[in-house]
C-alpha cells in the first residue's frame, strides 16, 4: 500500500541507519486435565528459510530520496536484513546487512548507503529486494518513504512478497487528474527472474478502453505518465479506470500510481488493487456476511478534525471513485459510521449500479451539504458492498481543499484480521499520529492497542469493546501529552517522539474482525498521510498431541496449534476447530464436539479436524479452511496390589526377590522381622498393560501420619507425632521387573517401620497410616497414566507387640485420625 | 562395625586430614559454631550458619574437615541430633576428609518409617546418605564394604553406589555382582546394572 507523506526537509538529512527505538481414577487410566494438557504440549521450531520481500518504488533522482523502514515482528529473535536495490533494467547491488531486534524499527537512508557502497545508483531509481532468513515471510513488516526534499512531497510504499503462481493475474486502479499541472509515475515492476509481458489498459469513466502492450525485463521496472497515455489514446475526462494485465506470471508484478504536484503543494496516491483469476468470496468474506466488503475507515469531512491543524476556514472537499472492472453490470451500496466532536452515527450512503468498466464519483461533501450526513461530522468510516466477486470493484477515497494544498487520504481494503503490526507513528511539534481500529464483524470484540517504544524494550497497551463499525480512535500525541495511563497504569515517557504498534481483535485469533487506519498529520504543511499495518496469520497447525494416547474407556483431549507467521509463535487455536472432529475408526475411538477422545477399544486410528484460520499470502492474509490431522493410540492400564499368599507366578511370573536387610520373607503379608529390626508388610504391585511392559514408567508417593511412644535409656516414654509425606517414593530400578515383549509390570515393596525411633531410642508403641499412589506412565504417550491407592495401617502395642489383629493392607486410604 | 572400619581404613588412609588453621575471616566464628553445634539446644542453628559459611569460605570448610571427623567418629550418643547434623555438614559441604568416620557407621540404621525406595535411597541411613553425596571420594571405602562388609553394611554401600551412579560406582557394583553371596542383593545389583 501507499501513502502521499510530507516531510520536513530538516528530517530528510537522518543518518544511514539508527534504531528508533523504537488418569488420576482408582482402577481406570485417566488424563490429565485439558488446561495441563495445554500447557505440556509443545511444537517443534519452524526451520528458518531464505525469504525475500520486495518494495516496486525507489528513486534517488534529483531532489528525491528513499528511506526504507524495517521492523522485526519476532518475539525472541534478531532478525538480519540485507537490501538490495534493483536499476530499471533489472540490475542488482546488495546494501549492508542490518540487524533489527524483536519489536524494533529501523530506518535506512538509501543515499547515505548508497554513497557508501554503490555511489553509480544516485540519479536513478527502481525497485528493493529484501532478503533474509527466518521461519516465516511475515517476521519483516516493511516500507519504504519517498520523498520530494524541495516540495516536502512524500509517498508512502508497503513491501510485499511474490506470488511465484504462474496463472494469470493483473493490478487494477483507478486514474485521477485533478488539475492540469500535476504529474502522474506509473510504476510497474517486475519481482521475478523472467520477462513478463503484459497488457496495460486505460478507461475513461464510462468504460472506453484504450490497449497497449508493455513488456518487463527480469527485476525491471517501467515507469509511465499515465496522463501521456490517456491523452495519445483519445481518453478524456478527470478520471477514470486503469488495469495491467499478464496472462502469465500475473503474480510477480507489481505497481504503484504516484501524483503529485510541486507548484501546488498537492500529492496523492493512488491505490492500485491485486485482481486475480480464481479468488473466491469464502477466502475474502472474513465477516461471514456472503458478501463482499471493502472498508476505509479515516475520510476526512468537510469540516476537518482541529487535530489536524489547517489554517482556520479550510474546507475539503471529501470524494469516492468507484470503479467495475468487468465486463458486466454491477450493483454497489454504500454506508458511513461518522465521527463529530460529540457525537458519532451510522448513514445509509447511496446504492450505485455501475455498468462494464464504468467508473463513478461520489460527491461526499454534497452530501453533507444535503444533511445526508451531518455538516459538523469530521471523520468518516466507508463501507462498500457489492454483488460482485472479490476484487472486481475497486475504489479511492480522496479529501482536498480546493487549491489541493490541504487534505487527506484514507485507503480501502477488504482485509479483516485478529492482528495488525504497524510501522512508524510520530509525535513532536510538528507532527502527531491518528490510529483507528474498527470492527469490520458481525459480533462484539474487544480490540488491543499496543504502543511498542525504547527499540521495542518496552510497551504501552489499551483495551476496548468495539460493537459491529464501531472504531476506537487513538490520539498518540494525546496520550502522551496528557499522561494517560494504559490498562496497567503505565504511562508514555513525555519525551516520546515516535514508535511502532500494534492491534489485536482480543475476542478471536483465528480470523479476527479487525480493520485498521493511520494518519500522520504534519502541521508545517498542512498534509495528513496515512500509513497501513500488515496483517498477521498462520501458515502451519499441528494437532497438540500426535500420536494421542487414550485410555481405554476414559478420554483425552487433542486440540490445535498454529504458527504465527508474525511473532514465529505457535499458538493454540482450538476453537477454530470445534464441531469438525472425527476419527478413522470409531470402534476404536470417538471423539466429541470440542476434540475429547474416548477409547473404545485397544488399537490405532486417525484424527482428523477443519477449521478456518488466515493464512498468509504474498500480498495479503485469507480466509483458509485448514484440515490437520494425526495418530491415535488407544492405549490401557490397569494396576492392582496383592497384600497376601506369595508373589505372583505364571507367564510371567514375578521374579523379584525382597530384600534381605529390610525384610524377612519372601511372601506377602505382615512380618516381624528381628533380622533387620523391623515391623513390615510385603506387597506386590501389577500393572497390565495393552502394549508393552518396557514402554512405562513407574511411580509412587505416599503421604500418612506415624504416632506413638519411645522409650529412653532409662525406661521413660516419650510421645512423638509426626506426618509423612513422601511424594518421591518411586521404586528403583533394583525392585521393578518389566520385561520388553510383555505386558505385565512388577514392582515389590516392604512399607513399615523400624523398631527404633530415629536414634533417639526404640520404639514401645505405634500406630501409622501409609496411604500410597502408585502410578504407570506411558513413555510412548506421555499424557497417559493409571494410578491406583492403597494403604498400610500398622499398629504396634506397648511393649512394642506387634498388633496383627488391628494392622492393616488394602485398597483404598486409611484415616490419619487418631 | 569396628572391625570394618578397622579394614576399611587402608583404602582410605591416603586421604589427606591436616589440620589447618582458620584464616583470618571467620576464625573465631566457625570455632564457636562448632562448639554449638555439638549442643542439643544450640546445634541446628548451628548447623545451618556452619553450612553457608562452609559453602562460601574455603578455609570454613578446611576447618570443619580437620575437626568433623573426630566428631563423627563417635557415633550417635545419648542426644543424637548434634552427631545427626555432623553427619549432614560432611555430606552437603563434599568433606572427603569424612568418609573413614562416616563409613564406620555405614551399618548405622537411623530407624523411623520405611519403604523399599526410601531405603534404596538411604532415607535411613544418613551416613551412607552423606558418603553419596561426598560422590567418588568414597567409592574406595564403600568398595571395601560392599566386598567385606557385614549383610546389611554391603546393602547399604550397594545402595550407595548405585545413587553416586558415576563410572567408577558403575564398575565397582559390576565387579562385585558375582561374588556377592545374598541373592537378594545379588539381584538388586544385577537389576540395577541392567536398568541403567
Amino acid at each position: 500500500m501507499l501513502a502521499p507523506f510530507r516531510f520536513e526537509v530538516a528530517r530528510a538529512f537522518r543518518l544511514v541507519i539508527f534504531a528508533l527505538t523504537t488418569l488420576a481414577s482408582t482402577n481406570a487410566p485417566a488424563q490429565e486435565s485439558n488446561a495441563r494438557q495445554k500447557q505440556l504440549h509443545s511444537q517443534p521450531p519452524v526451520d528458518a528459510v531464505d525469504q525475500e520481500q520486495f518494495v516496486a518504488y525507489w528513486t534517488l533522482e534529483g531532489g528525491w530520496g528513499s528511506e526504507l523502514q524495517l521492523r522485526n515482528n519476532m518475539v525472541a529473535a534478531d532478525l538480519i536484513i540485507t537490501p538490495a536495490l534493483r536499476s530499471p533494467d533489472g540490475a542488482e547491488t546488495a546494501l549492508s546487512p542490518v540487524t533489527v531486534h524483536p519489536q524494533e524499527i529501523k530506518i535506512i537512508d538509501l543515499e547515505s548507503a548508497v554513497l557508501a557502497t554503490a555511489p553509480r545508483y544516485l540519479g536513478t531509481y527502481g525497485s528493493v529486494v529484501l532478503r533474509y532468513h527466518s521461519p516465516a515471510n511475515r517476521n519483516l513488516f516493511a516500507m519504504l518513504m519517498i520523498h520530494d526534499r524541495g516540495h516536502s512531497i512524500a509517498f508512502h510504499i508497503d513491501a510485499t512478497g511474490e506470488d511465484e503462481n504462474t496463472a494469470p493475474a493483473g493490478r487494477e486502479g483507478i486514474w485521477w487528474l485533478p488539475n492540469e499541472t500535476a504529474t502522474d509515475q506509473l510504476v510497474v515492476t517486475n519481482q521475478s527472474a523472467h520477462p513478463v509481458q503484459a497488457d496495460l489498459s486505460f478507461y475513461d469513466s464510462a468504460g472506453r478502453e484504450a490497449k497497449q502492450t508493455l513488456t518487463l525485463q527480469p527485476r525491471g521496472t517501467a515507469r509511465l505518465s499515465a496522463r501521456e497515455l490517456i491523452r495519445a489514446n483519445g481518453l478524456s475526462g478527470a478520471f477514470g479506470g486503469l488495469r495491467i494485465f499478464a496472462p502469465s506470471h500475473g503474480g510477480s508484478l507489481d505497481s504503484v500510481h504516484l501524483l503529485y504536484d510541486e507548484t501546488a503543494s498537492f500529492s496523492a496516491f493512488l491505490k492500485m488493487f491485486d485482481h486475480g483469476a480464481n479468488t473466491t468470496l469464502e477466502e475474502r468474506d472474513f465477516a461471514h456476511t456472503k458478501t463482499w466488503t471493502l472498508r476505509a475507515p479515516m475520510l476526512a469531512l468537510s469540516q476537518p478534525d482541529p487535530a489536524l491543524a489547517f489554517p482556520e476556514g479550510t474546507t475539503l472537499q471529501p470524494q469516492l471513485f468507484v470503479r467495475n472492472t468487468m465486463g458486466k453490470t454491477v450493483d454497489i451500496s454504500l454506508r458511513f459510521n461518522w465521527r463529530g466532536v460529540s457525537a458519532i452515527g451510522k448513514t445509509a450512503g447511496p446504492s450505485l449500479r455501475l455498468g462494464p468498466f464504468e467508473t463513478q464519483r461520489i460527491d461526499v461533501a454534497a452530501l453533507q451539504a444535503s444533511n445526508s450526513l451531518p455538516k459538523d461530522a469530521a471523520w468518516t468510516s466507508v463501507t462498500l458492498t457489492t454483488n460482485s466477486r472479490p476484487e472486481e470493484v475497486v475504489a479511492l477515497a480522496v479529501s482536498y481543499d480546493k487549491t489541493l494544498r490541504y487534505g487527506a487520504q484514507t485507503p480501502f481494503s477488504d482485509q479483516l484480521a485478529f492482528e495488525w503490526v504497524g510501522s512508524l507513528w510520530e509525535y513532536d511539534v510538528q507532527h502527531n499520529s491518528l490510529i483507528t481500529a474498527g470492527n469490520g464483524g458481525t459480533k462484539p470484540v474487544r480490540a488491543g492497542f499496543t504502543i511498542y517504544y525504547n527499540g521495542g524494550t518496552q510497551k504501552y497497551e489499551l483495551e476496548q469493546a468495539l460493537q459491529p463499525d464501531e472504531q476506537m480512535w487513538i490520539d498518540v500525541g494525546k496520550l502522551i501529552r496528557e499522561q494517560v495511563p494504559d490498562k496497567n497504569g503505565k504511562l508514555l515517557p513525555q519525551d516520546l517522539t515516535s514508535g511502532s504498534y500494534a492491534l489485536r481483535d482480543l475476542s478471536d485469533k483465528f480470523i479476527g474482525s479487525l480493520y485498521e487506519g493511520k494518519v500522520v498529520y504534519d502541521k508545517t504543511f498542512g498534509h495528513v498521510t496515512y500509513g497501513c499495518a500488515g496483517c498477521c496469520a498462520y501458515s502451519t497447525t499441528q494437532l497438540h498431541f500426535s500420536p494421542l494416547g487414550i485410555p481405554l474407556l476414559s478420554t483425552a483431549d487433542n486440540g490445535v496449534d498454529a504458527y504465527d507467521t508474525c511473532s514465529s509463535w505457535w499458538e493454540p487455536v482450538d476453537e477454530s476447530f470445534y464441531g469438525n472432529w472425527t476419527t478413522g475408526s470409531t470402534a476404536i475411538a470417538t471423539v466429541s464436539y470440542y476434540g475429547t477422545h474416548t477409547g473404545q477399544a485397544v488399537g490405532a486410528t486417525t484424527s482428523y479436524t477443519s477449521g478456518y484460520l488466515l493464512h498468509p499470502t504474498p500480498r495479503t492474509c485469507s480466509n483458509v479452511l485448514r484440515s490437520p490431522q494425526g495418530s491415535d493410540n488407544v492405549v490401557s492400564a490397569t494396576i492392582t496390589v496383592h497384600f497376601t499368599g506369595s508373589k505372583t507366578v505364571g507367564t510371567p511370573g514375578d521374579g523379584l526377590t525382597f530384600p534381605s536387610n529390610s525384610t524377612c520373607s519372601q511372601n506377602l503379608g505382615l512380618f516381624n522381622c528381628t533380622g533387620p529390626g523391623a515391623w513390615v508388610w510385603n506387597v506386590e504391585i501389577q500393572a497390565n498393560v495393552s502394549d508393552d511392559a518396557s514402554k512405562w514408567t513407574t511411580r509412587q508417593s505416599y503421604t500418612g501420619r506415624s504416632k506413638g511412644n519411645w522409650k529412653d535409656s532409662s525406661g521413660v516414654l516419650h510421645a512423638f507425632d509426626d506426618p509423612l509425606n513422601v511424594p518421591n517414593d518411586n521404586p528403583l530400578s533394583g525392585f521393578v521387573q518389566q520385561t520388553s515383549g510383555t505386558t505385565v509390570i512388577f514392582w515389590i515393596d516392604a512399607p513399615g517401620h523400624y523398631y527404633n525411633y530415629g536414634t533417639s531410642g526404640p520404639i514401645d508403641s505405634l500406630t501409622q497410616v501409609q496411604n500410597f499412589t502408585s502410578t504407570v506412565c506411558s513413555t510412548v504417550n506421555p499424557n497417559i497414566c493409571s494410578s491406583k491407592a492403597w494403604y498400610l495401617k500398622l499398629v504396634v502395642k506397648p511393649g512394642a507387640v506387634l498388633d496383627a489383629t488391628n494392622s492393616a493392607a488394602a485398597f483404598g486410604t486409611a484415616s490419619t485420625n487418631f | 562395625m569396628y572391625k570394618l572400619a578397622a579394614r576399611v581404613a587402608i583404602a582410605v588412609v591416603l586421604i589427606p586430614v591436616a589440620r589447618l588453621e582458620l584464616g583470618a575471616q571467620n576464625p573465631q566464628q566457625a570455632q564457636q559454631l562448632l562448639a554449638r553445634l555439638q549442643s542439643a539446644q544450640s546445634s541446628d542453628e548451628a548447623t545451618e550458619k556452619l553450612l553457608r559459611l562452609g559453602s562460601s569460605d574455603p578455609n570454613v570448610k578446611q576447618y570443619l574437615a580437620s575437626h568433623l571427623p573426630a566428631i563423627l567418629i563417635k557415633g550417635p550418643r545419648d542426644s543424637s541430633q548434634p552427631w545427626m547434623n555432623a553427619v549432614r555438614l560432611a555430606g552437603e559441604l563434599k568433606i572427603a576428609e569424612a568418609v573413614p568416620a562416616l563409613t564406620k557407621w555405614i551399618g548405622l540404621n537411623t530407624g523411623g518409617p520405611l519403604t523399599l525406595a526410601q531405603e534404596g535411597r538411604l532415607e535411613t541411613n544418613a551416613p551412607a546418605k552423606a558418603l553419596v553425596q561426598i560422590g567418588n571420594p568414597a567409592i574406595p571405602a564403600l568398595s571395601a564394604v560392599v566386598n567385606h562388609g557385614s549383610l546389611s553394611e554391603r546393602w547399604n554401600s550397594a545402595y550407595a553406589l548405585n545413587l553416586i551412579r558415576t563410572p567408577q560406582a558403575k564398575a565397582v557394583l559390576r565387579d562385585h555382582v558375582s561374588r556377592e553371596p545374598d541373592p537378594s542383593l545379588r539381584q538388586f545389583i544385577q537389576r540395577s546394572i541392567n536398568g541403567e
